[in-house]
């Protein structure tokens, strides 16, 4: 690791140290609303910029998660800026993400009839570095013509197969071609951009992303919608890292979502402890996968997975930030709210 | 190390005088009121306050702030003799006649300053669109074309290009502070669906008036045209309410000086007690002011003055006035910031002025720059009355007299010799040739000046200990005597042995220096239990817990909850005088001044017209609360049984709650470990003294080097911008160090500031 890579993990690291404690969340739930709930976060040094053009709005969570995600990709172009030379390939995930989610938005929205709501929810950091036509994709009347608005991108190819008929598939299975695509390409991304021993980390990183994606399906899908093993697997992503195809048919033979989540919290790559069990699937999930970043984050010699991780904590931040005002808006009980909280 | 002595009087006279007594009270600026439920005390517990009706001056306050406002007469004080208005009526009829000259005047400038608004705000909308290049009507007045102007985020202009296939179009004309301005033209048709795009997109609309018309440089000069002629107008009526001004203010002021008085004194009217058409005022007068104040007084027809007898611990507490001589005086004011001392307390202004001074002077030594340090302090007290000013002077002349001692003018130590070179002196350290050669001695002599004043500041606590009769502080704290002895021993038996090489420390010396008094510090709390319910048991009868929890409880119970005095403060309050009986229930609704006091009263049962309770007071109030209640018509009684009934059970269940053994030796050995550490560290502390000697030399060093050694223009601006940034950073740098020493190294081994402060009576604060 070069002294450029030292310094930009050092800065980094020190903004985790910026994360808002217990004690700054203890404040904030004591907010009697939404408006003093921002006015405090918009008071803390991290966040002043962003929340600098709301001043006097009346904000909702939507235009709170907005300033959240814009001010996410602009501490991701400066961290980006401030040291990698490369600035393309799995460093880019950041816009390969946001564009993925974005199609997935767009055919869900042209489902539901709403396609206007694919530009006013499109993020406008995303507009300049978008590789398709959006105008054209809201204008797409069935899922073939949705397919060719993204005839310039890689998605293209990727979408083809399911445009057999003009009708649009289901999202689930629009999403499973996307996402394996996404992690099929960061892998491919490691391989080509990084020094052999550097790789096997990167690549752990990014399966360990799978594994958490497999987890949730199955929970989702299996747990909560009663779909049956069978169906479920078909959404898997076959990018297995810690999590084996064995213990995906295994976890699927569990009864119930309970008997799911005796299981979830037994297995070891997941690093919580058995208890947590009664707080829920989510706050599992958060709490092992925050763990895990901040594992990365400190002892990771390579830059980008320092990135990747301290990204990940950032919007495990967000999600804190967003239960908190959830909860003042519904005037849940402070102390409930701080058990929602993914602190480790 | 002196408090001002008190004298309580009682100021009474008939209560047609009463207004003129409160005044010529405040005026004499020495007479520190004590609320008017003490008063009552010493006549009749039926009374009223002076102040039983609203507030007559307030709407004539009002109506001159709206006149001042309005002339634009600027909040100022002034002095008022020759004023004689002295009723309502003579000032309503000033006031009228100014309102007639002036109320149609006032009105016009209200008018024209809001239209100036009005275009102003208009200015600010056309400001962001000046670059239209087609008239503003024009395109209001489009039939088929509706026209919107307008700001939206940045962020969402992007997303403008989603949209360019839904019949608008959008012109942008600048973009600030996070919005791009501009206009959109959308037909009549999709007006509805565009508003609404627009709308989800955050485009705030602006409503462009009727008279703005012309393209948007034109509009903008037109706007400019209006506004400068309405200023035009406001400056005509201006003129004329300046010619009102010029002639009325000087008496305006004095007008409203006296008004104001008379209001703030109107006030003050609660503080007085009457009791049979007769008023009463209670308060302070310092001692050596008590003639001259009766002089003033006793200048008002038919009232009289008496002088109260009082006793330290029983009565109210006498405030605190801090007596100094003119060098220690500004130095109260670090001792008010901490805390002042109480009446019967110690004032360590005069222990504060002089380790200020000399640690401050020790610290930033220098002869030039103590002597800037005290010409400015003398300017902010000449200039700006800053008491900060004061201190600076003294603080200046210190640092110059130890900066000839070190022989360093502006960091130059080539003038004067320093002591250091003094040759028997020189001799002794080993010829050193500048002050860092000598680095260790100074941070030894540091040291030895914190050993000093710690031990200093220990005799002071068992001094005063000894005054509050606190014998367990005095013998066995940590800033008691064996707190003392082993820190005296220690450090003795320590500098001895690597200093001298004479072996202190032998066993004897260890287990009766050392041991003897940590394990006295250890065992403090035991000691001290029995040795104060030695010393306490003959002369206080102590009220148990017992009482106040049943009476709480039996409170509880009963449906009516009325009567209750101050209930809440039975919690935290150490009251050792619980006293049972019946209270006539009108009375007790008469006591709301209580509050300032430690006093609760817990009704429990009610008894025809009268309410049985108990009143608990501290030790502090006792005899007031006696006095309180008796004035009341309380009836006392004997202290039911059922309030004495789980004497036993209770005393049970406290000794279960009793720490062991071990919990308590573990929990006394993390506290005598704290304590010897705390030694240690305060000690240590006074390293900084020295350290900052070191610092002050470092540091003119480097402005030396930067200067370089041949005078020229350049020479001269480092060595004024150099001394400057010294001055200006290590002396206030050091002078807040030394006020942490003071604070907490010193202070908190012996100071209690439980005082409250002399506050002499006073209008228009």
């Amino acid at each position: 690791m070069g002294e450029g890579s030292s310094a930009i993990a050092t800065k980094i690291r020190s903004k985790f140290g910026k994360f808002l404690t217990l004690a700054d969340y203890k404040i904030l739930t004591q907010k009697g609303d939404i408006n003093d709930a921002i006015t405090f976060i918009s008071s803390l040094p991290q966040y002043s910029e962003a929340f600098k053009g709301t001043a006097g709005m009346a904000l909702r969570r939507g235009t709170a998660e907005e300033v959240f995600e814009k001010h996410f990709y602009s501490v991701y172009e400066e961290l980006l800026n401030f040291s990698f030379t490369v600035k393309e390939g799995f460093i880019s995930y950041y816009i390969k993400r946001e564009e993925i989610r974005q199609i997935i938005n767009a055919a869900t929205y042209i489902g539901a009839g709403v396609s206007d709501l694919i530009a006013y929810n499109f993020p406008a950091f995303l507009v300049s570095d978008v590789r398709f036509d959006v105008n054209e994709l809201m204008a797409s009347a069935d899922f073939r013509q949705f397919v060719s608005a993204l005839e310039n991108t890689d998605y293209y190819n990727i979408l083809l197969p399911l445009a057999d008929s003009v009708k649009f598939p289901e999202i689930p299975v629009i999403e499973k071609a996307l996402i394996d695509h996404y992690y099929t390409w960061l892998l491919e991304s490691i391989k080509n951009g990084y020094p052999d021993e550097e790789q096997p980390e990167l690549e752990k990183c990014v399966r360990h992303a799978v594994d958490i994606h497999n987890l949730k399906l199955c929970y989702r899908l299996k747990g909560l919608l009663g779909l049956s093993a069978e169906e479920t697997e078909k959404y898997i992503i076959e990018l297995y890292g810690s999590f084996k195809k064995e213990d995906i048919v295994q976890l699927l033979s569990a009864g119930d979502s309970k008997e799911m989540l005796q299981q979830i919290v037994k297995l070891p790559w997941l690093n919580v402890e058995p208890e947590t069990a009664d707080k829920g699937f989510e706050y599992i999930l958060g709490i092992s996968d925050y763990k895990y970043y901040r594992s990365r984050l400190f002892m990771s010699e390579n830059e980008s997975i320092v990135l990747y991780s301290f990204m990940d904590l950032l919007r495990k931040e967000k999600g804190n930030l967003i239960t908190v005002i959830e909860g003042i808006r519904y005037s849940v009980d402070p102390s409930q709210i701080e058990n929602m909280l993914i602190i480790p | 190390m002196a408090v001002e002595k008190m004298s309580l009087v009682t100021v009474s006279g008939p209560i047609r005088r009463a207004n003129k007594a409160l005044i010529r009270c405040c005026e004499t600026g020495c007479f520190h009121i004590e609320p008017s439920l003490y008063a009552m005390t010493y006549g009749s517990a039926h009374f009223k306050t002076l102040k039983d009706k609203k507030n007559i001056y307030g709407n004539l306050i009002k109506r001159m702030s709206l006149l001042a406002s309005g002339l634009g007469i600027p909040e100022k004080n002034v002095p008022y003799d020759d004023i004689q208005m002295e009723v309502i009526h003579d000032f309503d009829v000033y006031l009228s006649a100014i309102e007639s000259d002036t109320a149609s005047l006032i009105e016009t400038k209200k008018e024209i300053e809001e239209r100036i608004d009005k275009y102003e705000q208009a200015m600010r909308y056309v400001e962001n669109l000046d670059l239209l290049d087609t008239d503003f009507r024009n395109l209001t007045d489009c039939k088929y074309v509706k026209v919107r102007f307008g700001r939206l985020p940045s962020d969402n202009y992007k997303k403008l290009r989603f949209f360019s296939d839904k019949g608008f179009v959008f012109v942008p004309l600048e973009e600030n502070e996070g919005y791009v301005w501009g206009v959109y033209f959308t037909s009549y048709r999709d007006c509805s669906q565009n508003d609404e795009i627009f709308s989800n997109l955050y485009y705030e609309r602006i409503y462009i008036p009727d008279y703005v018309s012309g393209n948007g440089q034109e509009a903008k000069n037109k706007l400019n045209e209006k506004i400068a002629a309405e200023r035009k107008e406001l400056d005509e009526v201006l003129g004329k309410l300046a010619a009102v001004r010029q002639r009325e203010e000087e008496k305006f002021c004095k007008v409203r000086s006296k008004l104001r008085f008379l209001n703030d004194s109107y006030e003050l009217r609660s503080k007085v007690a009457v009791v049979d058409n007769k008023f009463y005022m209670l308060g302070f007068v310092p001692t050596r002011e008590l003639s001259s104040f009766k002089e003033k007084i006793l200048g008002v027809q038919d009232v009289e003055i008496s002088e109260q007898q009082y006793f330290l611990d029983d009565k109210m507490k006498p405030p605190t006035k801090l007596k100094n001589n003119r060098v220690f005086k500004p130095f109260e004011m670090f001792v008010t910031m901490y805390g002042l001392p109480s009446y019967t307390g110690i004032d360590p202004t005069s222990f504060v002025a002089i380790t200020y001074m000399l640690l401050y002077g020790i610290m930033f030594g220098d002869l030039g720059q103590g002597l800037v340090i005290s010409l400015l302090g003398f300017i902010f007290w000449k200039w700006k009355k800053l008491k900060l000013g004061l201190i600076m002077e003294r603080i200046g002349i210190s640092s110059a007299v130890f900066g000839y001692f070190y022989g360093s003018v502006f960091g130059n130590e080539e003038l004067i010799t320093p002591f250091y070179h003094i040759p028997q002196i020189s001799e002794v350290l080993g010829h050193p040739k500048n002050i860092f050669e000598v680095s260790s001695y100074l941070l030894i002599a540091a040291l030895m000046i914190g050993v000093v004043l710690i031990i200093i500041t220990m005799v002071f606590n068992i001094i005063l200990s000894f005054k509050r009769q606190d014998y367990a502080s005095a013998l066995f704290g940590a800033n008691g005597f064996a707190g003392m002895l082993f820190y005296v021993s220690l450090i003795a038996g320590v500098a001895c042995q690597m200093g001298l090489g004479i072996e202190l420390m032998t066993t004897p010396y260890v287990v009766c220096l050392i041991l003897l008094p940590l394990a006295v510090m250890l065992f403090k709390e035991p000691l001290s239990t029995a040795f104060s319910a030695k010393i306490k048991k003959s002369v206080l009868s102590f009220t148990e817990n017992l009482v106040a929890d049943n009476s709480v409880r039996a409170f509880e119970q009963r449906r009516d909850k009325s009567g209750a005095v101050n209930i809440d403060k039975l919690a935290d309050m150490k009251y050792i005088r619980s006293v049972y009986g019946a209270i006539p229930k009108k009375a007790l609704e008469s006591i709301s001044d209580i509050s300032e006091k430690d006093i609760a009263f817990v009704p429990i049962s009610e008894d025809g017209d009268k309410i049985c309770g108990v009143y608990f007071a501290s030790k502090k109030e006792k005899a007031a609360a006696d006095d309180i209640f008796d004035s009341l018509g309380f009836e006392r009684r004997k202290m039911p049984k059922e309030l004495l009934e789980e004497r036993k059970k209770v005393k049970k269940s406290e000794k279960g709650e009793k720490k062991s053994v071990g919990g308590f030796l573990i929990e006394g050995f993390i506290e005598l470990f704290e304590t010897c550490l705390s030694y240690l560290t305060n000690t240590m502390s006074f390293l900084r003294v020295g350290g900052f000697i070191l610092s002050h030399a470092g540091m003119m060093l480097v402005v030396g080097a930067l200067s370089g050694s041949d005078m020229s223009a350049s020479y001269i601006i480092v060595q004024i911008l150099g001394n400057a940034f010294v001055i200006g950073m290590e002396g206030f740098i050091v002078g807040i160090q030394v006020l942490r020493l003071e604070f907490y190294e010193l202070f908190g081994r012996f100071y209690i500031s439980d005082g409250k402060e002399f506050t002499p009576l006073k209008v228009n604060n």
